[in-house]
């Protein structure tokens, strides 16, 4: 089943009968326009001084289910999760969180996430534990729920033989998972992973592979981003697929994956899009 | 308020447990130190210990005096030949004087670029006798020597430090072209004028240079590696993060900046060859306000370029010729006349005038003073707006 940019799917939330809370989430016609300079146009090869990164996007994950946000480099994946974490702010559309628009009470809305991109660095100067403890003092984490938490996920991934070696001193597995930690610190009810499983060696990956599943089954509203297929069909309960910043399809996984294979249907779109152009 | 705490917690841990942020932090300090003593053992072994033995310094003097001595001569002359003849650098060397009419100064003064003398003295009429009656006039002297002769800038230097001895110098004026403040009667002087010049352009270059190589990598470095990302995600406001940082940054560098200063300050009389200074405490408490004031200013303009600039090379790229600016507006109060009241609103511009006039003359810069740090206040809280305005600004903080 195929729905474009018209807001909820028609598919049934899958795992919903898991969900502890019933937090909800909706991303309506998101847009985000940057700024060329002129060395930007001529590397693009436009004489358009606006590149359209996101473009009219719609979807709304839900509590107890994987949304996994599917496209090519380039296609907009980055720029929506950054919108929903606002470290961007959308040219126009919403966001909003249990009804309220997110930048209303931006701070509040930030405490309720989780964050983890490629481009989210740890000070390379402290230890996972320091990083740990300072990021969630932030959140406003009292310092018993610290401690426990700490141990938590520490645990969980593998982290407490390394916690006080310094970060600049970990390999890239290593601090992917001190991040992926730290990203948890504040028990976030809304999870945006950008290429989670990134840098991790495979099995670290199935840790936290199997860990997103527990949050999952806790009720958090889960989004990741992706480019490998084999994770996406592993994880995800909907789907959605990006390319050149449109949202081209959107749908429960089972029901998209019906006749043919993930892959085969992204492909199917990306020809249809680029007109059989390889990018 | 907590995350304030929090992420200034961070900052100083940050700084004060990486040893390469200590070396960057003191060893500016201990460098100049060490330079400024090597510098001024030099300079001391190479020119102010230099020996002159067996040189005859020629002396003409006006014979208007008004001698008090048996002799005739006046009391400077023979001030001059006990000096010469005790000093242990003047072995062999003798005094020889002769008087002329004062009518008849230009002719000696004539004789003198002839090289036919190294000291041409010129009293005012009956000099000795109003300086014993410590008269209310101030009665004048005026010594000309030849600069191009090593013997004859010597001798002057010599009659130069006699004078405010020997006469005491508040009822004397003296010239040779410049006169001497008759309220500031010793070697105190010299170091007063030498400090005003060096003070402004020495500490304001220290300070500046400390803050430069910890205000790139605190912000522009944060920016660069992704990490300031990290933060921003936080649910922490923006001036909580701007204002920490600023604050371990003026903590920081003002420590640098002490460390450095203490450098100057110990080297300094080396330098000047034992030349020392006193300053009441209001004129030390006044400095130390400057250097607060001036401090957090560069703090904050090194914050602006940092957050504007993608990188740490970037931010140290804009900060170097802006260093370059700094130090010529540091180096103008000793150049040019900036003591209206006007250039106490141009920043910087007002602090080395400040700090100038505060060892020139401390009374005349009360006005100046306040008017500088009421000023610098204004700016300093207009930058601190902006900044946290770019921290709001996606196009500037994740340009990367």
């Amino acid at each position: 089943m195929i729905v474009n940019n018209e807001g909820r799917s028609l598919l049934l939330p899958a795992q919903m009968s898991n969900a502890k809370t019933m937090n909800e989430l909706n991303i309506q016609h998101l847009c985000k326009e940057f700024d060329l300079n002129s060395k930007q146009q001529k590397s693009r090869k436009t004489d358009s001084k606006v590149l359209k990164a996101v473009d009219d996007v719609s979807f709304s994950p839900r509590p107890g289910e994987i949304y996994g946000l599917l496209g090519p480099n380039g296609a907009g994946k980055t720029t929506t999760l950054r919108m929903i974490a606002t470290i961007l702010t959308p040219t126009s559309g919403s966001i909003s969180f249990n009804g309220k628009d997110i930048h209303q009470n931006v701070n509040d809305y930030r405490r309720k996430i989780g964050f983890l991109t490629s481009e989210l660095k740890l000070d390379a100067f402290f230890t996972p534990d320091y990083t740990f403890q300072y990021m969630s003092r932030l959140y406003g984490v009292d310092e018993e729920t610290i401690t426990k938490r700490k141990a938590l996920l520490f645990g969980k991934m593998g982290i407490e033989e390394f916690k006080d070696v310094k970060i600049k001193n970990l390999s890239t597995g290593m601090k992917q998972k001190v991040s992926l930690a730290i990203s948890l610190a504040n028990d976030p009810d809304v999870i945006i992973f950008d290429e989670p499983t990134n840098g991790l060696d495979i099995i670290a990956a199935k840790a936290v592979e199997d860990y997103l599943l527990d949050l999952k089954s806790e009720g958090k509203i889960i989004i990741i981003s992706t480019h490998i297929f084999s994770l996406v069909e592993k994880l995800a309960d909907r789907v959605g697929i990006l390319i050149d910043g449109h949202m081209q399809l959107e749908g429960s996984l089972k029901e998209i994956t019906e006749e043919t294979s993930l892959e085969n249907v992204f492909f199917g779109l990306y020809d249809r899009v680029k007109g059989g152009r390889v990018e | 308020m907590k995350n304030f705490r929090t992420i200034l917690g961070k900052e100083f841990r940050r700084v004060f447990t990486d040893y390469r942020m200590y070396l960057a932090l003191f060893l500016p300090g201990f460098l100049i130190f060490f330079v400024y003593t090597i510098i001024g053992n030099v300079v001391s072994d190479t020119i102010v210990n230099r020996t002159y033995e067996e040189v005859t310094y020629r002396v003409a003097y006006s014979d208007n005096h008004g001698s008090i001595l048996p002799n005739g001569e006046p009391s400077l002359l023979n001030a001059i030949t006990s000096y010469v003849n005790a000093s242990e650098t003047e072995k062999g060397c003798k005094v020889e004087s002769e008087s002329f009419p004062v009518s008849e100064l230009s002719s000696y003064q004539d004789k003198l670029i002839n090289g036919e003398f190294d000291i041409v003295i010129a009293f005012d009429d009956n000099f000795e006798a109003l300086v014993a009656a410590s008269s209310a006039v101030h009665p004048n002297i005026s010594i000309y020597y030849n600069g191009n002769s090593d013997n004859a800038t010597h001798l002057y230097q010599v009659v130069s430090s006699i004078v405010p001895t020997l006469y005491n110098t508040y009822t004397v004026n003296m010239e040779n072209g410049e006169d001497i403040d008759p309220n500031i009667s010793s070697g105190d002087s010299t170091a007063r004028q030498v400090m005003s010049m060096i003070f402004p352009m020495i500490t304001i270059t220290l300070l500046l240079s400390s803050v430069m190589s910890l205000c790139p990598e605190s912000i522009a470095g944060e920016k660069e590696r992704g990490t300031l990302t990290s933060l921003l995600i936080t649910p922490t406001r923006r001036s909580d993060i701007v204002l920490a940082k600023i604050t371990c940054l003026s903590v920081t560098s003002l420590l640098s900046g002490l460390v450095s200063f203490l450098g100057v300050a110990l080297s300094l009389p080396k330098m000047m060859n034992g030349l020392s200074f006193t300053f009441p405490i209001e004129t030390i408490i006044a400095l130390f306000f400057l250097i607060l004031s001036v401090l957090i200013f560069f703090v904050l303009i090194a914050s602006l370029v940092s957050v504007l600039a993608k990188s740490v090379k970037e931010a140290t790229g804009y900060l170097g010729p802006l260093m370059g600016v700094l130090i010529f507006l540091c180096i103008l109060p000793s150049i040019a006349d900036m003591s209206a009241l006007g250039w106490a609103f141009v920043p910087l511009l007002n602090i080395a005038t400040s700090m100038s006039l505060l060892f020139t003359s401390p009374a005349a810069s009360v006005v100046f003073f306040v008017c500088t740090i009421l000023s610098n206040l204004v700016y300093s809280g207009l930058l601190l707006l902006a900044i946290s305005k770019l921290f709001n600004n996606e196009k500037v903080v994740y340009s990367n």
